[in-house]
């Protein structure tokens, strides 16, 4: 108790820089400027390659992609060759699969046409040579949560990134990555239930931008570069977790593009951050007097690595989406008079008669209890009777075999 | 014994009313010899008889040494450390007995004013009524019978009555000739009126006013002392400004009192000369917290604060939450938004002049205080007396500790606090002719906010400077100022890019002010100053082995600012005063340097260097030159109103590099150089000013219109730190600042405060011949520190003599941001595109501040003085918004709104005088 008043005082201090108030803030969007974005890359690898054109889209609705169809799109390089590429999907257009392949030190152009018959170039870039990847390691870190009722300490998952020594052309190094993680129904062996609707992943790509440069360094090698935090209170851990990245370098007009991108997306509302402006890449208007391109394109060497954690192989106490459905409040045995193909069917209509009134209710079908003769096991989450609900029963391509 | 007592107190009021005026003057050396024998050789020399008891005084011993002592310090000093008490009665009998007995009012004071070393009771008593009745006498001036003469001159000394000190700036009004003058650097006036009876005033700031009825004949001296005001504890007297805001000549001129600065309510305790200017009309800040201020559309480094003639780089603790000059000592602040005078130049949008107190000649005194951050604590007072003073104040905090104690709740984590400044001076008067000071000033502030960042700022100031007077007229001040700052930042988490980010400026000037006063109100101001800027734009070193990082270091800068201006303040008419100045500055930027020679016709890039020129050590790479002028003119329609009128133009070359909203902990200054033009201010500015019940309310109409060229901004998400072509990231921009400003004063009664409203627009455009580089398009677009609509209130009530009550009220439209115009996913991520600068607003600004200060008890004679002030800052718990940002959540688009203060923050602080 010695002292109790000073601090309140000196915490007021801190208050007032740390712990400020944060509130949604609902505002309506009048103005909206309608511009093309352009997303390309060409690496070293087999082709085919992807152009996504879309437009930007009005900040109301809850939608994410506004493809732009019917654009003339290309591809060409200082070699003289060149591809024109076709709109696959809508605003989707790529090169054929034995069509133009990116060769590390050619130059490559992307050159596009719109349906308006507006031009748009991008500023010629070499194909870039990459260091390999080192290693994908990680760590279980303590991290803060905050809330009004204080901190909390918590156990994560850090995930790391060191690249090779490699050729002293990489400087500024760009990363995406694909990560994958189990998704299973967690019911025991004892309940039947098909392996199509009982294992799953799920997956995501990385949704930050990861940029290094290793301008000021004396080396040419990136060391402990967090590329992914794995908190615990995610699916993701609960599983198996598995991680892709891929590592490209790119010039420096791109990664000042990158870093300003970062710089206005990433702001916190703090009065020293980067006051927001529009942001171009290297997408340029062949008319002086028409209008921007937001987006890039770009061409590297691409350099891949997977990391998988185990379950056992930490300590983090995770927890999964899928544990409501244990609980014993949601889960039913159903006495049924016959035997429906569990494979196809999810649903089943119960009546039930509760304080002298009929009600039918629907029950999605988690599976058979092996050892009963007639009589199924069901629940009312639909997400507890087919993981398909929130995740895919596809493995993820870099997933390993076993 | 009771009769005794009551023949005493008889005598005491005979004494009283029978003040003599030939005291016996005592000199004598007389060392180890018993009081009685004292008593007989003083009798033999001088018409005093003693009465006293034998064996009361026969252990009391005379050691002393007097040289023309008048009888009553002679007594006190030899009875000092006895328990004797005396009395001297009108026929010089003295009579001695033991004090305990009579004690009464009249015996302390005397007693006290006795122990404080003051001279003589009855002289000064006698004098304090002789000055007062100074002011109804009719004082003849010169010589009669010279009926020829069609101007004749008074002049004189205006001195403190106590310590004799010459009195500054004190203003002297002639009643019903609506003209005066004020007194220079010695306490010297003049004023020059045609013959005849008139009424004088004489008044300044913390003086008591005091007026003499002359009759003018010819030619003559009339010297004026004043007496401390005498109305509250040691404040400052608010009667000092009547008329002043009439005859003041400069448009754009706020003279802070300390008084209105003490008793603002704070956000955390701590009286704030900075952050006060915010409610003055004109002045702004982006937002709470946030270091500098915005003078009419200006931005933050656009303001010069000078300190003793010393400017100084950052004068925050804490990232901006309040700033690093404590007030106590500080003598005087004043504000120039509008038009600056000649003697000042360098900035374009204000100067804020700090003239700091020296130290009392009589007696060490001192103050201080306890805040919730930090202990204060200033010492003043005489090293040699009546000659040579000193004045030492320090702040720091204590939080250090505080943290460490309580440290296990690791909300504290990794965090470190503290800060200190010192400053003070030393001031010695040689002689009547020649004045030295030397001021001094550090400040350092330590951070670490849960990170493994430490941020470390240091600012030092320095300055020696003399004043000499050839003659009455004539003066001149030359100073030598010396001023730093710097930071450095400290990143260590990571050994492997642990490093140090290192910046500082620093500033040698020498400067000389002549001042002339001629004839018939006539001022003249000239003088030249010279600058000689170093700045380290940006260094990044490695820390330890580890390390990988490269050490990048960009070339330092030099330059040389100088300039060199004449003005001359005169009265046309007697109604109408004329203040003109030409100043002429300009800028050597110096080598050696690189200079990057771009392809023409085409923006700065850096893929367009087409070649670099070298520049050796002491070669002057480029050379700015700018005539600048300065009018005011001040009419005055009657002694309760008048009309002015001022018109300046500046300039400026050393700018702070931001890019963020407020200024950020990295943001760093930058001379300017080869590219980097000069930025050009001119402002036109008219006011009418009307007083109101004898001066008790002051209104003022203030408008102006402000043209600002080659501002500085940024390309958007520009890079400004360790960026050595600094021109590619930078686009010249023209402001243009207009708006009107309205106050309403009430300087005196229980109730006193201001109420001011401020319309104000900024609006800037990026200058640029290249289109493609212009922001918004090139149209013009609101600054982010434009915020039309301002009210302030401040209200200081005192409900009694021990308590006062103040109010603080602030409305403000939101300042502008920028919104999303639309959104797009790039690799997976919902990216948010800007386009426009600042075309929508955040919401408006309200808080109210509440204080309260109780004075300690009112006795006149105990330890220390001390005062508890509670205030509470935001009482009304608004969250106002800092700001709004947007962030892309999968397919949506979310805005924030982030507040700082959500709450009412009440804090406690303890003052204390002795």
């Amino acid at each position: 108790m010695k002292s109790s008043g000073v601090p309140v005082f000196i915490l007021l201090i801190f208050l007032i820089q740390l712990s400020s108030c944060v509130e949604p803030f609902e505002t309506d969007f009048k103005e909206y400027e309608n511009l093309l974005v352009v997303q390309g890359l060409i690496t070293d690898k087999e082709g085919p390659y992807e152009v996504r054109l879309s437009r930007t889209l009005s900040l109301g609705p809850e939608i994410s992609f506004l493809p732009e169809n019917n654009a003339f799109v290309i591809i060409r390089d200082d070699q003289g060759n060149e591809e024109i590429l076709t709109e696959e999907k809508e605003g989707i257009y790529k090169t054929q699969a034995d069509g133009i392949k990116g060769v590390v030190g050619r130059t490559y152009t992307l050159w596009i046409k719109t349906k308006d018959d507006e031009e748009y170039e991008s500023s010629p870039g070499q194909l870039r040579e990459v260091a390999e990847v080192d290693t994908l390691y990680y760590e279980e870190n303590d991290y803060l949560v905050y809330s009004e009722f204080g901190k909390k300490q918590e156990k994560g998952i850090q995930i790391f990134l060191d690249t090779r020594n490699g050729n002293n052309t990489t400087i500024y190094y760009r990363w995406e990555f694909e990560e994958a993680w189990e998704y299973n129904l967690p019911y025991q062996d004892s309940i039947d239930i098909p392996d199509i609707k009982k294992y799953c992943w799920q997956t995501e790509f990385s949704r930050e931008i990861l940029i290094k440069s290793t301008e000021n360094f004396s080396n040419n090698k990136v060391e402990k570069f967090p590329v992914n935090f794995l908190p615990s209170w995610k699916q993701k851990l609960y599983g198996k977790y598995a991680i892709h990245v891929k590592q490209y370098s790119t010039n420096k007009e791109l990664f000042l593009f990158w870093e300003k991108l970062k710089k206005v997306n990433e702001t916190n509302g703090g009065l020293y951050d980067v006051i927001p402006a529009s942001i171009y890449g290297n997408i340029y208007p062949c008319e002086p007097n028409q209008k921007k391109a937001l987006g890039y394109f770009d061409a590297s060497e691409v350099k891949e690595k997977t990391l998988y954690i185990r379950v056992h192989e930490h300590q983090i106490k995770t927890s999964s989406d899928l544990t409501p459905c244990l609980a014993d409040t949601t889960l039913e045995v159903v006495e049924l008079s016959y035997s429906p193909d569990l494979t196809e069917m999810n649903t089943v209509i119960i009546q039930k008669i509760v304080l002298d009134e009929i009600i039918e209710e629907t029950y999605y079908i988690i599976g058979q209890i092996r050892d009963s003769f007639n009589s199924y096991l069901a629940t009312f989450f639909r997400y507890c009777s087919d993981c398909r609900i929130n995740a895919s029963s596809r493995k993820p391509d870099f997933w390993e075999l076993n | 014994m009771k009769i005794f007592a009551l023949i005493l107190f008889v005598a005491i009021l005979t004494f009283r009313a029978n003040c003599q005026d030939d005291t016996i003057i005592i000199s004598g050396n007389f060392q180890n010899i018993p009081l009685k024998q004292f008593f007989v050789e003083i009798e033999k020399d001088y018409p005093v008889k003693f009465y006293y008891e034998k064996n009361q005084i026969d252990t009391v011993l005379v050691n002393i040494q007097l040289e023309k002592e008048t009888l009553i310090t002679s007594l006190s000093r030899i009875l000092k450390n006895s328990y004797l008490n005396f009395y001297i009665t009108k026929n010089n009998q003295v009579i001695l007995y033991r004090g305990v007995s009579l004690r009464t009012s009249f015996m302390m004071r005397f007693r006290d004013d006795l122990k404080k070393g003051l001279d003589t009771i009855d002289k000064k008593e006698k004098s304090r009524q002789a000055l007062r009745q100074q002011e109804y006498r009719i004082h003849n001036i010169g010589v009669t019978g010279i009926t020829q003469l069609q101007k004749a001159t008074i002049s004189g000394y205006l001195k403190n009555f106590f310590n004799g000190e010459s009195i500054i700036g004190g203003n002297i009004y002639v009643e019903g000739a609506q003209t005066g003058t004020s007194s220079g650097n010695d306490g010297f006036y003049r004023l020059t009126l045609p013959p005849g009876n008139y009424k004088l005033i004489y008044s300044c700031i913390g003086m008591h006013p005091t007026k003499r009825l002359v009759n003018l004949y010819s030619n003559g001296n009339l010297h004026v002392e004043m007496e401390y005001d005498t109305l509250a504890i040691q404040e400052i007297n608010v009667f000092a400004y009547n008329l002043s805001n009439i005859e003041k000549i400069h448009v754009g001129m706020e003279k802070l009192e300390m008084k209105t600065i003490q008793s603002l309510p704070t956000l955390l305790g701590e009286p704030d000369i900075i952050k006060s200017l915010l409610l003055l009309p004109g002045v702004q800040t982006v937002g709470e917290g946030t270091a500098g201020f915005n003078v009419r559309g200006g931005k933050t480094d656009q303001n010069l604060i000078l300190m003793d003639n010393t400017p100084i780089f950052y004068p925050s603790h804490f990232f901006g939450n309040f700033s690093s000059i404590n007030p106590d000592a500080v003598e005087e602040a004043t504000l120039f938004k509008g038009s600056i005078p000649a003697k000042y130049g360098g900035r374009i949008s204000s100067i804020y002049e700090i003239k700091t107190k020296s130290g009392n000649l009589e007696k060490i005194k001192g103050n201080g205080g306890i805040s919730p951050i930090s202990l204060k604590l200033l010492m003043d007072g005489p090293i040699i007396k009546d000659k040579a003073s000193f004045l030492l104040s320090t702040r720091g905090t204590y939080s250090d500790w505080v943290i460490d104690l309580i440290k296990k709740s690791s909300f504290l984590y990794n965090t470190k606090a503290s800060f200190f400044d010192i400053q003070g001076n030393f001031d010695y008067k040689i002689n009547k002719e020649n004045n030295i000071k030397l001021n001094y000033y550090v400040s350092q502030d330590l951070f670490k906010l849960r990170n493994d960042t430490l941020y470390k700022y240091l600012n030092a100031l320095a300055s020696l400077s003399w004043d000499h007077s050839f003659h009455e007229k004539f003066s001149v001040n030359t100073s030598f100022n010396y001023s730093s700052f710097g930071y450095r930042i400290s990143s260590d988490g990571n050994p492997q890019t642990a490093h140090n980010l290192i910046h500082d400026v620093s500033l040698y000037n020498l400067r000389t002010d002549f001042t002339y006063r001629s004839h018939s109100l006539n001022l003249i101001d000239f003088g030249a100053d010279i600058t000689f800027y170093k700045v380290n734009p940006g260094e990044r070193l490695p820390i330890g082995e580890k390390s990988v990082l490269v050490p990048k270091i960009i070339d330092t800068e030099r330059a040389y600012e100088y300039g060199f201006y004449a003005s001359d303040k005169f009265n046309l008419t007697p109604e109408l005063t004329i203040e003109a100045g030409i100043r002429l500055s300009g800028q050597l930027v110096m080598g050696p340097g690189k200079i990057y020679v771009y392809t023409p016709d085409a923006p700065f890039k850096t893929s367009l260097i087409k070649d670099t020129i070298l520049y050796k050590k002491n070669e002057i790479i480029r050379t700015y030159l700018n005539p600048e002028y300065r009018l005011s003119v001040n009419y005055r329609i009657n002694h309760e109103s008048s009309v002015k009128l001022s018109c300046a133009k500046t300039n400026q070359y050393i700018h702070i590099l931001s890019n963020t909203t407020a200024i950020s902990p990295t943001d760093t200054w930058k001379l300017s150089d080869y590219y980097l033009t000069p930025q050009t201010g001119t402002q036109i500015s008219i006011g009418y000013f009307r007083n109101f019940l004898n001066s008790k309310i002051e209104t003022s109409f203030e408008t102006y219109y402000k043209w600002i060229k080659n501002m500085k901004e940024y390309k958007p998400g520009a890079d400004l730190l360790l960026n050595n072509h600094m021109e590619t990231e930078i686009i010249n921009g023209v402001g243009k600042a207009y708006g009107v400003e309205l106050s309403v004063k009430k300087k005196t009664g229980r109730l006193n405060g201001w109420l001011s409203y401020t319309f104000s627009r900024t609006l800037l455009k990026s200058d640029t011949p290249f289109a493609e580089e212009a922001v918004n398009d090139g149209e013009y677009f609101p600054a982010s520190y434009d915020k039309p609509h301002n009210l302030a209130l401040w209200a200081n009530l005192k409900i009694s003599r021990r308590f006062r009550l103040a109010c603080n009220t602030v409305y403000s439209t939101g300042r502008p941001i920028t919104y999303p115009v639309g959104k797009y996913l790039l690799n997976n991520q919902t990216i948010l595109h800007y386009s426009r600068y600042n075309q929508y607003r955040i919401p408006d600004y309200f808080r109210l501040d509440l204080s309260l200060t109780i004075e300690g008890n009112l006795k006149r004679k105990k330890l220390v003085h001390g005062t508890f002030t509670f205030s509470i800052y935001n009482i009304t718990g608004r969250k106002n918004t800092y700001s709004i940002y947007f962030r892309g959540q999968e397919n949506r688009v979310v805005g924030y709104k982030l507040s700082i203060f959500g709450v009412a923050i009440p804090t406690v602080t303890y003052n204390f005088k002795f």
